[in-house]
């Protein structure tokens, strides 16, 4: 650990006893940490949660806030306290990245326990649709063979060249499983999209009310924008209009055509009402996330 | 023309926005009341609960693909005062999700309630579940799920992406009532097509305070609206001193490099270096005797001097006028850009940071785990 660096490098040679020392430490005191807050009295626990909350939240608010410096590099010392702090910020970046990426693995278990629980109960008491319980179990665990046993082939300089030249078995099956199912079902869920636009749309776009009605004009221009050969007869139109009534070319019939309608729905209309959503959303997302740093929010059921 | 270094107003501008927010927050905890206008789809939930007791079928709930964030949290505090109402009707509830970091936290809320409620013996653990975190995966799951239970009530509230159509359909298909709300702008109006009720933009964050007008919540709410009051104000002002500025300020443009209006405009660094020839002609149809360039702070000419001191040339008022000053930085160039050049002379400011000492005492073959 270099003194000059800042706070928190630990950087140890591969197979070197003080690395392997460190994670066993590290790994006894996280254990320590997670079986003493069993141990905690009521009282204590929300203090806790919400100091772990703060830090946390600090981490990122110091990021955003602190100068960050310029061309970090750990081979460089940094001068003064301002880069000193901002160093240790960026240093910090990949561990705290790490730890929720380890926590999301953990959570990733439980949520298969309540997927396995779910369909393994729905199998054994044999309820309605059982048989698709049993797909989903079978899918599952195929994957998960055929994935790792692909993976561990995999290993190694080259292989994946040689692989490519003569695939084994289990290189076939996890590429059908995956390239040829699963990639495929997805495709699958996507395109049906379209069918559901089109039943979605034929509803919202009956003339039942004012707004409806609107809803189903705007689209129809912009439909229509989208189509080559309404948009030349309507120009043609447009170009006749022009003629007759003496126009300039670019005057104010230039308006009526397909295309300056739809800009003028899209730049006018379109874009300003995103905006102003995304706006609302922001402040909305900025309220939600200060109050949960803050941990100022009443849990629901008090 | 740049008059300020907005580099930081931004951080000066998001601290009065939370300003804002805590002084509101802080009001309402002093017992001042706060008005809050009716969202329909909120006052819908009821109905939807209702409906759902009355024809014996589950209320589904479903934060599309949002994590564990400001957005899943919020859905997820939705949920549970939905969930609130369902209980005491002991209506069944599904709540489907696609973040096992979610699906955790969200077990424990729901779970929460039903203590809450008093009949902790009620809660299914199965009711709460983790489906897929796979986009597509997860949406099959969830419409399966609709089309087999046939769900009489479907609340869509959260991030949502390609899949929300999926689900709002299959749910109008089994004939539930739908409330949504997504803060993925461009499903909103997939949304609207497909669903009873939408709850548009920040009206998915006003929920919570208006389902349990708690203070904290309804201050915050108020304080998001004094944001919004802040930002619109600052938008309108800003757009007229821009308009005033277009109309006022010198103009800058670029010139050849006999210093006349032309063509073939080319722009060089403080080493002489060509930077770019561009030849389209520049004009603005206001000002038909000038030609204007695309930003108005890259001036073509410019030309080293002693001390780090720079001339450049560009015209005003439609005639060419040459500066000269010291370039340091974003604050003190006038009207340059400082993408185009750098100090030849290190900045004694900032000097080159020193080399950390290599650590030879215990190094070993292989690489390092940091």
């Amino acid at each position: 650990m270099n003194e000059q660096q800042g706070f928190f490098h630990f950087s140890f040679p591969n197979g070197s006893p003080y690395l392997l020392a460190w994670i066993i430490i590290g790994l006894i005191l996280s254990c320590g940490f997670v079986a003493g807050l069993f141990f905690v009295p009521k009282h204590l626990r929300r203090p806790i949660v919400v100091t772990g909350t703060f830090v946390a939240g600090f981490y990122f608010v110091l990021k955003w806030l602190w100068p960050t410096a310029q061309n970090y590099s750990e081979t460089e010392v940094p001068r003064g306290f301002v880069e000193r702090v901002s160093f240790n910020i960026e240093y910090l970046l990949p561990f705290v990245s790490n730890f929720t990426q380890v926590l999301a693995a953990l959570l990733l278990g439980l949520g298969i326990s309540s997927l396995l629980r779910i369909h393994f109960t729905q199998l054994f008491k044999k309820h309605r649709d059982w048989f698709f319980s049993l797909t989903l179990i079978l899918s599952m665990i195929a994957m998960v063979i055929f994935g790792i046993w692909d993976w561990s082939t995999r290993m190694g300089p080259g292989a994946d060249d040689k692989i490519a030249e003569a695939p084994g078995f289990v290189n076939f099956a996890k590429d059908l499983l995956f390239d040829g199912l699963l990639i495929n079902l997805d495709a699958v869920m996507f395109s049906i999209i379209a069918f559901f636009i089109f039943s979605a749309a034929y509803r919202a776009f009956r003339i039942r009310s004012m707004e409806s009605t609107i809803l189903l004009t705007v689209a129809l221009i912009v439909m229509l924008s989208l189509m080559g050969a309404i948009v030349g007869l309507w120009d043609d139109q447009v170009n006749n209009l022009a003629k007759s009534t003496g126009s300039d070319p670019g005057g104010i019939v230039d308006n009526l055509r397909l295309t300056t309608i739809k800009a003028w729905i899209q730049d006018t209309l379109q874009i300003p009402s995103i905006r102003a959503m995304d706006l609302g959303l922001a402040v909305g997302g900025l309220a939600m996330s200060l109050r949960l740093w803050l941990s100022i929010e009443k849990g629901v059921s008090n | 023309m740049q008059y300020y270094d907005t580099g930081k107003y931004h951080v000066f501008f998001v601290l009065v926005l939370i300003a804002f927010l805590m002084f509101n927050i802080l009001r309402a905890r002093g017992g001042k009341s706060l008005f809050i206008r009716r969202i329909a789809g909120l006052t819908a939930i009821d109905e939807a609960v209702g409906r759902s007791t009355e024809m014996g079928r589950p209320v589904l709930m479903v934060p599309g693909l949002s994590g564990l964030g400001p957005v899943g949290i919020q859905a997820v505090r939705i949920f549970a005062y939905i969930t609130k109402t369902a209980v005491k009707f002991s209506t069944p509830i599904r709540i489907c999700l696609a973040e096992a970091a979610l699906y955790s936290v969200a077990q424990e809320i729901i779970k929460d309630v039903y203590q809450a409620e008093g009949v902790p013996e009620k809660y299914d653990p199965t009711s709460v579940r983790f489906v897929s975190d796979r986009q597509f995966a997860f949406a099959a799951g969830v419409a399966g799920l609709i089309y087999r239970e046939r769900v009489a009530a479907a609340f869509l509230m959260g991030d949502w992406f390609a899949e929300s159509l999926i689900l709002a359909e299959s749910a109008n298909a089994v004939g539930a009532i739908q409330v949504a709300a997504s803060t993925v702008t461009t499903q909103t109006p997939f949304l609207i097509a497909a669903c009873d009720y939408v709850l548009i933009g920040d009206e998915f964050y006003a929920a919570s305070a208006y389902l349990s007008r708690e203070p904290v919540l309804v201050g915050s709410l108020v304080g998001q609206d004094w944001a919004k009051i802040a930002i619109v104000a600052l938008v309108i002002g800003l757009t007229a001193v821009s308009s005033v500025d277009r109309r006022v300020s010198p103009q800058l443009c670029l010139v050849d490099e006999n210093g006349k209006h032309g063509q073939a405009l080319k722009l060089r660094t403080i080493d002489g270096a060509l930077v770019s020839e561009e030849k389209e002609e520049f004009t603005d149809p206001r000002y038909p005797d000038q030609q204007f360039v695309k930003t108005v702070y890259r001036p073509v000419e410019i030309r080293p001097l002693e001390d780090n001191r720079v001339k450049i040339a560009f015209t005003e008022q439609g005639k060419v006028v040459e500066k000269d000053g010291v370039f340091r930085n974003r604050n003190e160039s006038e009207t340059w850009s400082k993408t185009l050049f750098k100090p030849r002379t290190p900045d004694p400011l900032f000097p080159p940071r020193e080399k950390v000492q290599e650590d030879t005492s215990d190094s070993t073959n292989g690489g390092t785990n940091s």
